[in-house]
């Protein structure tokens, strides 16, 4: 790539919607760094640590909020970028990757997510979708539904508050941007890719191509590779690391070769979603069941014990979860292409992050007491999705939380529905709760508590 | 403090160019070396830097594993 075209496609990337200083006599950050910094001090950033990662935020102090998962996603996405910068100069320089757009994209990716996670993003997708299931109509609907990545994108472009309305939304660079785009497209519900994953809603279409100038294709760019790698890692390993702690992972039958067909097969089951799915899908999750067993031999204390919190129980779970991100970090490439995917990940590593995220998610989603809370959980979003919608459409904005109404008055064009799921997704779990019980007449709490602030 | 045996040299002579750790382990027990003695000096050499585990699952000396890679 010659320097002109460099230097042209450098100036594209910090580009912002809305405001061009960038060499400010009051402000010492390059434009990457400020994006880092607008996002790590928005209230959807704050707002994280009332948020399930897996388990109910607060419900106790072990469990990662998604918070404290988003700044560890952060620093492994920083850390890969500064040795891919190391040790691959020319192509780091032909991506234009910088640390401090991986490190913005990491600390912004799940600010999308609703209160209570995953069971409550399938439900706000079906009455979004069609709200008739909530007291609606069908004309309220947003076609489009709702998506955790497309939502955090919706944040960052249009909800976060920081300047005068004309000018929505963080006004983050065009790079960084970009680097949020884990799945980069609007939904299509005819396409077998675009139907459960997505990245931008329709409402914010305009932002989404803007952002996308400089992309290729369906291609993620570099940084969001990095960032979305960052994830897996911290999501396989970490949460893991967790639910270890609290005695749900049965490693016994993990390393044992009776349990190897049933754990393959719920793999597998998982994975056929996926229409990528290979055809030696089978084998490569015995092999690489065979590699996690092989690395957890030396860390007896790990699978031989009942973790309760000793000094040597902490010191090789530390020792192997270590070694197992130390690996993970170092199976990512960089491509000398830009007009194909910019990374290539080691497949035994992507194999081994997929198990170990399906034990994290397996054993904790047959607790029939989590079923009974998400029971509860998605009766609380129907309720407030219902109410929104119907208040909202009313105008009767009294009801609602003060810091939620210039949702409906700043966004007078988007659907209904789509309002409607924006107030449910700009609440803590703990609010969720509370307000739910307030408007629904259970607990009113003191006059003098707003619960939502 | 002594460092209870089988000491990092040990290891990293029975390590060679990668064993896996069952086989290391059986190696080192072999060598009259208890077991808890010889998880334990695994665990050392690890938090030294001397040996870690390749994405195969193999015991390796880190100075031939920086090489390799």
């Amino acid at each position: 790539m010659n320097g002109a075209v460099k230097a042209s496609q450098d100036a594209v990337r910090v580009n912002r919607c809305y405001t061009d200083v960038e060499d400010s006599v009051v402000d010492q950050r390059h434009p990457f760094e400020r994006d880092r910094d607008r996002i790590l001090y928005s209230s959807a950033f704050h707002r994280l640590a009332g948020i399930t990662q897996i388990v109910r935020a607060g419900e106790l102090d072990v469990f990662h909020t998604r918070q404290q998962h988003t700044y560890k996603v952060a620093q492994i996405g920083r850390r890969l970028a500064e040795l891919r910068i190391r040790e691959q100069k020319d192509a780091a320089l032909m991506h234009g990757l910088h640390p401090e757009v991986v490190e913005a994209a990491c600390l912004a990716h799940d600010l999308g997510h609703p209160p209570f996670g995953h069971a409550a993003e399938g439900e706000l997708d079906l009455i979004v979708c069609d709200p008739t299931i909530c007291g609606g109509t069908a004309e309220d609907a947003a076609e489009d539904g709702y998506e955790g990545n497309a939502q955090t994108f919706r944040i960052l472009t249009k909800l976060a508050v920081r300047m005068h309305k004309d000018a929505p939304g963080l006004d983050l660079t065009r790079a960084t941007l970009a680097a949020t785009l884990k799945y980069p497209w609007l939904r299509d519900k005819s396409h077998p890719k675009r139907t459960s994953k997505w990245s931008a809603y329709a409402t914010e279409e305009r932002e989404f191509l803007w952002a996308r100038e400089l992309g290729h294709g369906d291609f993620k760019t570099a940084e969001a590779e990095l960032m979305d790698w960052a994830d897996d890692i911290a999501y396989s390993v970490h949460d893991l690391e967790d639910f270890h702690r609290v005695g749900i992972i049965p490693w016994r039958d993990i390393i044992s070769e009776k349990a190897q067909e049933s754990l393959v097969r719920g793999v597998i089951d998982v994975w056929q979603k996926d229409p990528s799915m290979p055809a030696d899908a089978r084998a490569r999750m015995i092999a690489a069941l065979d590699r996690i067993r092989r690395k957890l031999i030396i860390f007896p204390a790990v699978t031989d014990e009942m973790y309760s919190g000793s000094r040597e129980q902490r010191r090789q779970l530390r020792n192997f979860t270590s070694i197992l991100i130390g690996n993970f970090v170092r199976a990512i490439k960089l491509t000398n292409a830009i007009d194909q995917r910019s990374v290539t990940i080691e497949q035994k590593a992507e194999d081994e992050v997929r198990l170990l995220k399906y034990f994290a998610r397996q054993y904790v989603i047959g607790l029939p007491a989590l079923h009974a809370q998400q029971y509860g959980q998605k009766r609380i979003i129907r309720d407030l999705f219902s109410i929104f919608l119907i208040e909202g459409k009313a105008g009767n904005l009294k009801l609602f939380p003060t810091r939620l109404r210039y949702i409906w008055e700043d966004n007078e064009s988007a659907k209904p529905a789509r309002l409607a799921a924006d107030c449910v997704a700009s609440l803590t779990e703990n609010e969720a709760y509370r307000l739910h019980h307030r408007l629904t007449g259970t607990e009113s709490g003191l006059v003098l508590d707003p619960i939502v602030r | 403090m002594v460092d209870v045996p089988p000491q990092d040299a040990e290891i990293l002579n029975l390590i060679g160019a990668g064993l896996s750790p069952d086989e290391l382990i059986r190696g080192l027990m072999a060598m009259q070396y208890p077991e808890t003695n010889v998880i334990e000096a695994l665990q050392r050499a690890i938090e030294r830097e001397k040996i870690t585990l390749n994405s195969e699952g193999l015991v390796v000396a880190v100075s031939q594993f920086a090489e390799a890679a």
